[in-house]
């Protein structure tokens, strides 16, 4: 009898833990808050590589200074993880109160209403006209400003000093024509072997910095029109411009095909490739790896000169409290200021979010001084809602195709126009 | 049995049971009733019928990962269960180190798919893998490696066969332990050795293990995800995206959550009748002893 009960009340016990352990913690404090006064705000980006030290300093900068007032609870993360993490946190009540993502998101972002707008926070000590335009324009949704500057950089092109002593070249090439001169003259293809020892010219064509829309656009082609109501992939100016670029890297093998990102890091890094397009956050990992390397502006093709825009910016979470709100507009205020921007560019390279750091101010780093000095640069599908969709469903699998052998340009682009047509309406 | 008996347990069972209906019923009844809508976790949901289902007949994407899946299982299915057998055969064995190669074996089925996916890339990677420098010393080029259209759906196969067929073995090994002991003695009374006592003993007794090998295998198959996500994220244009993966990017990241169940549902009842007709095929061949 006493053994049963012993067995009756062990089940109960076990069946009420697991209850209790599904259930909601109730008790813990949801309005933002861990002290009586202090305001805690979540603070969501994807800052992982070398950068990552500088965000953190500045992060601990701001909580020391807001002590007792407010204090940001960071979490950096890997990009594609607070992709997969964001929208379920959003939806479940658990997002950030302030997300930093790329410009190319605020379209999808606001239009689902999980951020919301911070006109307000201009007037509450951030000068728009110190900002950088680009992404000013970037993060305007419906009419109202959905962000605030966290970087702002443009892509360039950085060559090899070393590789480009060895095949006899002393400088970075100006145009696109010569780009591709160099760039055959520092591959080294085994014919037969199928396998390359060195690149001229690294082109990732996913997971990176928009490249191939730079080559196209700079050889008079182009992915959208400018009012952004059809696809211009299919248009002749761009079936010739990406003939131009299919037959240097299939042809003259002047770069490997499928590279993500990270691959093209590697190869740089490896000092396996002459020239690659990068942003301010790869010239750490290549001074790592001893890399003897110049940054300059990407060459102008035969139609024009362009670069990709590379924009992250803060945004606010719609459900954010008033003091919530007001937190997070300190931060905007100090990440932007003079003296953190300073901090920003000396320590990671990338440009000052405002003018009002000098070029004097930066001057310790002239890698930023560098990536100051970008040319044309455009964002990359900027204000389209189905930016993403439309460059991981339409775009990167027409290059990979074209750049396999599986169609030629004039075969395959005006299908993928067709379907990026069905993704802009 | 009392009652108080069958209260307590009812009572044993219930952390289970609870655990069961919230995380595993509860949402394949929430993934059937979505699959009838529109659902979007921003944009609310409607009744639309049976237009998810409808649409995954015309849907290319659907039809190409439904393919890709289907040629995944045919490949990696018999591999695997093949070489589960002849694996457990010879570690059957008195061999040396018998016990080092089963737990070899075992290995790569207890470690994260995603972690030794990524270790497989980076082996397989034409410009730093050492995979990719060996085979090119004998002269075998691997081209672009998993991101080489020829070699990026093989290379998830392989890392795919290799990692379940440890634990497939493990499955034959304890079957073949289980064999009673005179029917191999009978056998070999009757003069029979080698291949005969195998295919005529050993193989027919296996039937049931058979059975669970082959419908597991099957639902691994048909489940194939990590690999694929981290070595070649269904690239290169859709060539290794699967059907769980195409679920995946259509309800995670595209958020058409309606049309990802309906996707699911499909999966659900695709798997169900392979393990069916895998049941079926068996049940008529068991040996009972």
């Amino acid at each position: 009898m006493r053994r049963r009960m012993i067995a009756f009340w062990a089940a109960g016990l076990l069946a009420a833990t697991t209850l209790t352990a599904c259930g909601d913690d109730t008790t813990a404090s949801g309005d933002g808050s861990d002290a009586a006064d202090e305001v805690v705000i979540t603070f969501w980006n994807t800052f992982t590589s070398s950068d990552r030290p500088a965000v953190e300093e500045l992060v601990n900068r701001f909580n020391q200074a807001h002590a007792g007032q407010y204090k940001v609870d960071m979490t950096i993360q890997a990009g594609d993880v607070q992709a997969q993490k964001l929208m379920p946190a959003y939806q479940a009540g658990q997002g950030p109160t302030v997300v930093v993502v790329d410009a190319s998101e605020v379209p999808g972002l606001a239009s689902k209403g999980v951020i919301q707008a911070v006109d307000d926070a201009y007037g509450d000590g951030l000068d728009q006209s110190q900002l950088p335009k680009a992404s000013l324009d970037a993060t305007m949704w419906d009419g109202h400003q959905y962000g605030v500057p966290f970087s702002a950089a443009s892509s360039m092109l950085y060559w090899n000093k070393t590789l480009f002593q060895e095949a006899g070249l002393s400088a970075a090439p100006t145009s696109m024509d010569q780009l591709v001169e160099y760039a055959q003259r520092l591959t080294k293809y085994e014919a037969g072997a199928d396998t390359t020892n060195q690149y001229g010219f690294v082109v990732p064509d996913h997971a990176a910095v928009a490249t191939w829309a730079v080559l196209l656009e700079a050889q008079g082609g182009s992915i959208v029109s400018d009012d952004r109501s059809r696809s211009t992939l299919g248009d002749a100016a761009t079936i010739a411009a990406a003939d131009f670029w299919v037959d240097a890297i299939v042809n003259h093998h002047i770069s490997p095909v499928g590279l993500s990102g990270v691959d093209g890091d590697n190869l740089f890094n490896a000092g396996r490739a002459g020239m690659y397009i990068n942003g301010p956050w790869a010239t750490g990992g290549f001074d790592e790896a001893g890399i003897d390397y110049g940054i300059a502006p990407i060459p102008a093709g035969s139609a024009t000169q362009t670069a990709t825009a590379i924009s992250t910016n803060m945004h606010l979470n719609a459900a954010a409290s008033q003091a919530e709100k007001q937190a997070a507009h300190a931060f905007f205020q100090f990440w932007n200021s003079a003296e953190s921007q300073t901090y920003w560019a000396i320590q990671t390279s990338y440009p000052p979010n405002t003018t009002a750091v000098t070029e004097s101010a930066i001057a310790a780093n002239q890698k930023a001084v560098a990536f100051s000095k970008a040319e044309g640069a455009k964002f990359y599908l900027g204000g389209l809602v189905n930016a993403s969709k439309i460059d991981t469903d339409v775009i990167i699998p027409t290059i990979q195709r074209m750049t396999y052998g599986e169609g030629a340009p004039a075969d395959l682009l005006p299908a993928a126009a067709q379907q990026i047509d069905g993704l802009l309406n | 049995m009392s009652r108080r008996r069958v209260r307590a347990a009812w009572l044993f069972l219930a952390p289970a049971l609870t655990v069961l209906a919230v995380f595993v019923l509860y949402p394949i009844g929430v993934a059937l009733a979505d699959s009838f809508t529109n659902a979007t976790p921003f944009g609310g949901r409607s009744w639309i019928g049976l237009d998810n289902y409808t649409r995954l007949v015309a849907d290319q994407r659907f039809t190409n990962a439904l393919s890709n899946t289907a040629l995944y299982a045919l490949v990696t299915v018999p591999l695997s269960v093949v070489g589960a057998l002849g694996l457990a055969v010879l570690l059957n064995r008195r061999i040396p180190a018998r016990g080092l190669f089963r737990a070899v074996m075992f290995f790569p089925y207890v470690v994260s798919l995603g972690i030794v996916s990524i270790g497989w890339a980076f082996m397989l990677d034409p410009n730093i893998g050492v995979v990719a420098a060996w085979l090119n010393d004998f002269g075998w080029s691997l081209g672009q490696g998993v991101r080489d259209p020829r070699f990026a759906m093989p290379a998830v196969m392989m890392v795919g066969v290799w990692r379940n067929v440890g634990f497939f073995m493990v499955m034959y090994l304890a079957g073949i332990q289980s064999i009673p002991r005179e029917v191999n003695e009978a056998a070999r009374l009757d003069g029979a050795r080698g291949w005969k006592t195998f295919r005529h003993i050993t193989l027919p007794l296996l039937s049931n293990t058979s059975m669970f090998v082959c419908v597991i295998a099957g639902i691994f198959a048909f489940q194939a995800f990590d690999q694929m996500y981290t070595m070649t994220n269904g690239g290169p244009f859709f060539r290794t995206e699967t059907l769980v993966m195409l679920i995946f990017n259509t309800g995670i990241k595209d958020y058409q959550v309606g049309y990802a169940s309906a996707m699911s549902w499909a999966l659900v009842l695709i798997v169900l009748a392979l393990s069916l007709a895998q049941t079926v095929f068996f049940n008529r061949r068991e040996v009972r002893y």
